[in-house]
């Protein structure tokens, strides 16, 4: 039987820049490799080299990893593409180069992980040039819905429930009613080519629903995860549970950037430090140096303030993960957005980590105050240092949340999942006619 | 300074009124103060022997003073500075005889020739003069003394001119011209932009005067364009194509720059001039403006482009082509001594490369036979290539030669020089940037080409530096924005192993980077083709004059060899050059690439959508 051929389409690759979305994404392809029923093809998009040699090959955009026939790179410049729109205006992207891959590809099935940097557009195009394969879409944010790089939060920093032309333009005044009348309708045209929406959290589909995505269409499907096992192969999930010691460690997972609320936990620990002295707070943030330079001031300065209570530990490798979670007892999620499904959450509890996390949208969803990880009142400080102080300083309260942490959606699972799903939307959009059920004789 | 005439007999009738000459060149003589008659013949007498020479006489009738014959004769065999025993001037009952002594007696300058001789002429004498100076005069323009020859030639011109009044173009004049440039092609041909206006249609040509008196008119088909400034000042309707440009040529050469002018016919017989700019010497100017003509989308300049620019432009190349010789060539090393296969490499802008491709090939026992030839077009870079040649062959004990050019030269002369050098009976055209990957890729070709009947030119898959496909053979495609073909490659960015791509088959053309081809096919074809401009598409052109023989052309997938093609920062100049380079191919080619692609398609594994192009609704031009 030969094997499913499904085309993945990113907008970056985790090599290139580091990402939990896509970093996922990646798993989860060579998870497929391995499988005997898919035969998975990547395309990440990369941005062009800094500096002053060009990036790309002349007269393609595609770049290929040497060892790796199943895996490209697509060159695309930052100017060129229209953030708003989500669209390159240099249209040969699609008519030219997507247009010769596609065809000499021939995917049965194409998942769409991300169209950032690429555009919507590829969507409309590969609809049109294999109407036959099924097209999958995993939402990872609200980027279709809310141009405030996908947050749904609105200026003031309220969290924002429903999209409409009036709200989007109270937000950013300098594109009119009209302009976001046009995205939503231009967005909305390519994506009724897709197939099926995979939503990675319930709160997530929800949203997605209310914005106007048929419901047919949406289903809930959190991400698979690898098993971790820890330096001796041992279930990770166990590592110093049974530590005889004040559970006072807390660990940050993430990107260092406005809206993964280290701004509010920073505030928190200030508090925490002058009760708790001795609870330490490790940051282990990547991309620090892609934010404003406002942000990354004000960030140092919080760290250098709170010397002896926190300690910035930069970006970390995939590898040491284990024993960063190991060496931590809460992990904090303080994200002033809804989030999704945060992978953050995912590996903490394969770690057997409770988590302190903001109470709404995707983090309330994945952990249960009292069971698995305490929430607190989203951006206020003195409520997250009341959870915080009641974490480190309630006895059994680290256990008890250990024992409630649940099983992760294995990597196994989801990849069954995901076959079944293609097959599914195979047949359904295959030409082969079934036969009418012979009419029932009534005798 | 002549001494001044004197009044000297040398005729043997008796003491007569002497004569004036002056040479306006080495062969060129005018003789005047003539007796006013017609029908004068020149002869040159050496020794016993008199022999007829080229001559035309004027009897030229000046107001208020009696006319005089006026003799303008071209010497065959002998020149100012290697005179004959006599000249002799014979019409009616006259002869007059000039040796060297009253030749040199007589001579005065052109200016007081035109002054005291010339001055007051009527209108048919001077239309008379005139006609015997294009006739005989202006081919002189080709010879020795041109320069000296051509201004004499403007002063002449200047004195014998009708002259018209002045063509003042004013918003409410009913007509109106411009000249606004000309452009040299070559010293008979140019090209010319300007306007015209004609509201009541009573104008009958449009003439150019060159300064040496040569005359040419704007030609019939000459382009007509709208000028929407023109058509803005004088309130004309939109649709009046005041612009023109043609491309014109003239039957006598002229070497000047300053001193044309420009000469408006009407239907009644009156006259009106205008003044015309400086001509623009500069080759590559010209082909910068001309190239600018293929650039531009309109359809309707598609007459502009057949009958003006390409001719224009195909002059231009041709001129730009002969500039350039061979300069030297050197043998580095031990040439081979009768090798089976010549390559050779242009190179252009830089030299480094070849300390790369020689260490490589050194590594290849088969390289060591061939016939490596390194032409290099870039002259400037000659000390740099000098300075590592002699060290580079020591060092890889490869052989190679250098052939050095006067002047860039272009990747079509540099391949077609380089191959005039090669030797053995396969030729490859190699670019400087294609390194060899695994040895034996060189006879692995040639065996191919070899077994394959029918064969035309042989291209291999060649990868970029990520091992991504650079070449697996070219197609062609009609460009997006109109109906011209350009090249496209197959897999282009795609993976090495990609399974379309590891198959050998026959292909429309191969990439000029990397290609195999009898050196005797080759040079009966003539090698690649000069017209195109700045590199690029002469390897289609081949593969496409060998398909018309009858051969197909072949993709070897199983050899490869590296290509780094470097991504070049599109300049303007690459830009008008690509435009052209489609046009021509599209012109050449139009119908036989069309019949090919529609073949080939039937044969593809996928085949290449590009969205359907608008389809023009009406043919202009």
């Amino acid at each position: 039987m030969s094997r499913t051929k499904v085309l993945y389409m990113l907008h970056n690759h985790p090599t290139v820049r580091p990402g939990g979305g896509e970093m996922y994404a990646l798993e989860l392809f060579e998870a497929l490799k391995a499988t005997r029923e898919i035969e998975p093809l990547l395309v990440a998009r990369m941005p062009p080299n800094p500096g002053p040699q060009p990036s790309g090959h002349p007269g393609t955009p595609f770049k290929t990893m040497p060892d790796d026939p199943s895996q490209y790179f697509v060159v695309t410049e930052e100017a060129g593409f229209d953030y708003f729109l989500g669209t390159a205006r240099d249209k040969s992207i699609y008519t030219r180069y997507f247009d010769e891959f596609l065809r000499a590809h021939r995917p049965d099935v194409i998942h769409f992980q991300h169209t950032q940097f690429i555009g919507y557009d590829v969507i409309s195009l590969a609809a049109r040039l294999l109407p036959r394969a099924p097209l999958v879409y995993t939402l990872h944010e609200y980027l279709s819905i809310c141009h405030r790089d996908g947050q749904m939060l609105r200026m003031n920093g309220d969290l924002c429930t429903h999209e409409s032309p009036r709200r989007c333009n109270e937000c950013y005044p300098h594109w009119s009613q009209q302009h976001f009348f046009l995205r939503k309708q231009l967005i909305q045209t390519h994506l009724s080519h897709i197939d099926l929406f995979l939503a990675p959290s319930r709160f997530l589909l929800e949203r997605y629903a209310d914005w106007g995505i048929p419901r047919e269409k949406l289903r809930f499907e959190d991400y698979g995860r690898l098993p971790v096992r820890d330096a001796r192969g041992h279930d990770a999930r166990d590592a110093g549970a049974r530590a005889d010691r004040p559970r006072n460690r807390l660990a940050f997972f993430g990107q260092v950037n406005q809206y993964k609320g280290l701004d509010v936990l920073l505030r928190a620990m200030k508090i925490v430090a002058s009760e708790h002295p001795d609870v330490h707070l490790w940051i282990h943030g990547a991309n620090l140096e892609m934010q404003s330079d406002a942000l990354q001031q004000e960030f140092r300065q919080a760290v250098e303030d709170l010397e002896g209570h926190v300690t910035f530990a930069g970006p970390y490798d995939r590898e040491r993960l284990p024993e960063l979670m190991a060496a931590a007892d809460w992990v904090v999620v303080p994200s002033r957005w809804w989030e999704n499904s945060p992978l953050v959450i995912q590996e903490a509890f394969l770690h057997g980590r409770p988590v302190i996390c903001s109470d709404v949208g995707g983090m309330a969803e994945k952990v249960s105050d009292g069971v698995n990880g305490l929430h607190f009142r989203i951006g206020d400080p003195i409520k997250l240092a009341e959870a915080i102080g009641q974490a480190v300083g309630t006895p059994g309260l680290w256990d008890q949340l250990h024992a409630g942490v649940p099983e992760i959606f294995s990597m196994d699972e989801h990849i069954a999942n995901l076959i079944r799903i293609y097959h599914d939307l195979m047949e359904s959009k295959s030409p082969v006619r079934k036969l009418p059920a012979p009419a029932v004789v009534e005798g | 300074m002549s001494p001044p005439p004197k009044k000297r007999s040398s005729n043997a009738a008796g003491a007569k009124p002497s004569v004036h000459c002056t040479w306006l060149s080495g062969e060129l003589l005018i003789v005047s103060r003539l007796p006013a008659v017609q029908g004068w013949k020149a002869f040159v007498r050496a020794g016993t022997d008199e022999v007829q020479t080229d001559a035309a006489g004027v009897k030229f009738a000046r107001a208020g003073e009696p006319p005089g014959g006026i003799v303008l004769l071209r010497l065959a065999g002998f020149s100012r500075a290697n005179p004959p025993d006599a000249i002799v001037l014979r019409a009616a009952r006259h002869t007059i005889e000039l040796d060297p002594a009253t030749l040199a007696q007589d001579e005065v300058s052109l200016g007081e020739l035109i002054s005291r001789d010339l001055a007051g002429g009527d209108a048919p004498s001077r239309a008379a003069l005139r006609e015997a100076l294009l006739e005989l005069a202006l081919p002189a323009l080709e010879g020795p003394g041109r320069m000296v020859l051509a201004n004499r030639l403007r002063d002449l011109r200047d004195a014998l001119r009708d002259r018209f009044p002045e063509l003042i173009s004013v918003p409410n004049s009913s007509q109106a011209a411009s000249v606004d440039l000309i452009m040299a092609v070559d010293e008979r041909s140019f090209w010319i932009v300007g306007w015209l206006r004609d509201a009541d249609e009573t104008m009958a040509h449009l003439s150019f005067m060159t300064p040496e008196g040569g005359c040419a008119g704007l030609p019939r088909d000459a382009f007509r364009f709208p000028r929407p400034d023109v058509q803005e000042v004088y309130g004309d309707p939109p649709e009046h194509r005041h612009g023109f440009i043609a491309y014109v040529r003239l039957e006598h050469t002229t070497l000047l720059d300053s001193g044309w002018f420009a000469v408006v016919e009407r239907t009644d017989g009156s006259a009106l001039e205008l003044a015309v700019p400086p001509v623009v010497r500069d080759l590559h100017a010209a082909r910068v403006r001309i190239l600018d003509e293929f650039g531009k989308q309109f359809p309707d300049r598609e007459r502009l482009r057949r009958k003006h620019a390409l001719p224009a432009l195909m002059r231009l190349q041709e001129r730009l082509a002969a500039l350039v010789r061979v300069e030297s060539v050197e043998q580095y090393g031990v040439a081979p001594d009768s090798p089976a296969t010549s390559i050779v490499i242009p190179l252009y802008g830089r030299v480094d490369l070849v300390e790369h491709q020689l260490a490589h090939f050194a590594q290849d026992p088969e390289l060591s036979h061939v016939d490596l030839v390194y032409v290099l077009d870039s002259p400037e870079l000659a000390p740099v290539l000098d300075a590592v040649a002699v060290d580079l062959q020591a060092l890889y004990q490869v052989p190679f030669r250098v052939v050095k050019l006067t002047r860039n030269a272009g990747f079509a002369a540099a391949n077609n020089i380089g191959a005039a050098q090669a030797r053995g009976d396969l030729l490859l055209l190699l670019n400087s940037d294609v390194i060899p990957i695994d040895p034996g890729w060189l006879s692995r070709m040639a065996a191919f080409y070899h077994s394959t009947p029918e064969i035309g030119a042989l291209g291999p898959k060649l990868l970029f530096e990520d091992l991504s496909i650079q070449h697996a053979g070219m197609y062609f495609e009609r460009e997006l924005h109109g109906s011209l073909w350009g090249n496209q490659h197959y897999y282009k960015g795609f993976h090495r192993d990609f399974s379309p791509a590891c198959v050998s088959r026959p292909v429309p053309a191969v990439t000029g980077a990397c290609m195999m081809l009898g050196r005797g096919l080759y040079q009966e074809l003539g090698g690649l083709r000069h017209g195109f401009v700045q590199g690029g598409y002469e390897d289609s052109d081949l593969c496409l004059r060998l398909m018309e023989r009858g051969l197909r052309n072949w993709y070897l997938s199983e050899v490869e060899l590296y290509h780094l093609e470097a991504q070049s920062f599109p300049s303007p100049e690459r830009q008008l050059a690509t435009g052209f380079n489609t046009w021509l191919q599209t012109y050449l080619w139009d119908e036989p690439i069309d019949r090919i692609m529609q073949a080939q398609k039937s044969t593809e594994p996928f085949s290449s959508g590009a969205p359907e192009l608008p389809t023009r609704l009406s043919s202009v031009g």
